[in-house]
């Protein structure tokens, strides 16, 4: 990928909410070693939000970190804390989870925090359609200071996010791509 | 409506159909947008436009041509594909138009079938055939003959899950 969208990964502002689209894992290791030196680099805990801990290890297995990462934080945020039974995915119940958070940062010595959440395992819990639902309700920007990119692997699911791609693109303030990156005014590639 | 395509070198105008259009090199764009947003996203938005530019093609049709037949509209597309260098189209309906729908261009301009290319051709044909046969269609499979050089798609009604 371009040093140029590695370098906007890297920098990702707080309160940013991204996707990331990608096809193959090479992709999604040069996107997540950089969001990682970037968290390195702020001062920031990186957090992978997984179905299990078995999809996190898998995902660090496959763009090739062992866990626990021995330089740095990389912490298991498990998907299933952001959905009710009656609700699904349920956007209070991630507002309840994700904001404590950033005083639980502060008292381990981090100056906040950044999320990188493997989209496709929402498909563990709900639709393709719930999906987009809850990504609308997040809104373009969250309104507490964490960052965070939802990282959409295409290849794996066989078109199942096709019906609701346009919209989930919509549905966030930055956007990733393997030759693309901006959010607002500010685009790369 | 003129039946062909006209330039007018002096306005600097190109009509097609009647209708003015620009030239532009949809290979290239399909390969950079490839390479901006990766296969698949690429695909899915020119397959968004492409189905929304057919059916918008069938609507103005059907509206000034109430009473044509279907057969008559897709003639006319196959012009439109031959007039505006998308190659030689041949589109086969089923009996009662209810079955799956094969499409095949001869010597076409676009001979990939991954990424954008694979939305640009045939979605506009699908975003068409739904319109003009009243009925959602979904592309199901889009191959490339390199031997005979054409291009083949089935385009199937939609599958409500």
């Amino acid at each position: 990928m371009p040093p140029s969208i590695l370098d906007y990964v890297a920098r990702v502002s707080p309160r940013t909410h991204a996707i990331f689209c990608y096809e193959n894992i090479e992709e999604a290791r040069e996107v997540f070693i950089s969001y990682l030196g970037g968290g390195r680099d702020r001062n920031e805990a990186v957090y992978i939000l997984a179905s299990s801990r078995e999809s996190f290890e898998d995902f660090l297995q496959s763009v090739r970190l062992s866990s626990p990462h021995a330089e740095q934080r990389i912490d298991f945020l498990e998907m299933s804390k952001l959905s009710s039974k009656s609700k699904g995915l349920d956007y209070e119940a991630t507002l309840a989870l994700m904001k404590p958070l950033f005083d639980e940062v502060k008292q381990l010595g981090f100056g906040g925090y950044r999320i990188f959440i493997l989209a496709n395992d929402y498909l563990d819990y709900t639709t393709a359609e719930r999906v987009l639902q809850f990504e609308k309700q997040l809104g373009h920007d969250f309104a507490f200071p964490m960052a965070a990119i939802c990282a959409y692997d295409l290849a794996e699911v066989g078109g199942k996010w096709d019906q609701v791609l346009l919209e989930l693109l919509k549905a966030h303030g930055a956007h990733i791509f393997r030759g693309l990156a901006g959010s607002g005014g500010e685009v790369v590639s | 409506m003129s039946n062909s395509i006209e330039f007018d070198e002096k306005r600097g105008e190109v009509r097609l159909l009647g209708s003015r259009q620009m030239v532009i090199d949809m290979d290239a764009l399909c390969s950079h947008l490839d390479t901006l947003v990766g296969n698949q996203v690429s695909e899915v938005i020119v397959k968004n436009l492409e189905l929304q530019e057919g059916k918008e093609e069938a609507d103005r049709f059907l509206s000034s041509h109430p009473d044509a037949k279907v057969e008559e509209f897709i003639e006319l597309m196959k012009r439109y594909d031959a007039l505006s260098g998308v190659g030689i189209t041949t589109v086969k309906l089923s009996e009662n138009q209810d079955g799956p729908i094969f499409i095949e261009i001869a010597n076409p301009y676009i001979k990939r079938t991954k990424g954008s290319s694979k939305s640009l051709l045939f979605s506009w044909w699908c975003g068409v055939l739904s319109g003009i046969l009243h009925r959602e269609l979904d592309l199901e499979s889009i191959t490339y003959d390199a031997s005979s050089d054409v291009l083949r798609c089935t385009i199937i009604p939609r599958i409500l899950e």
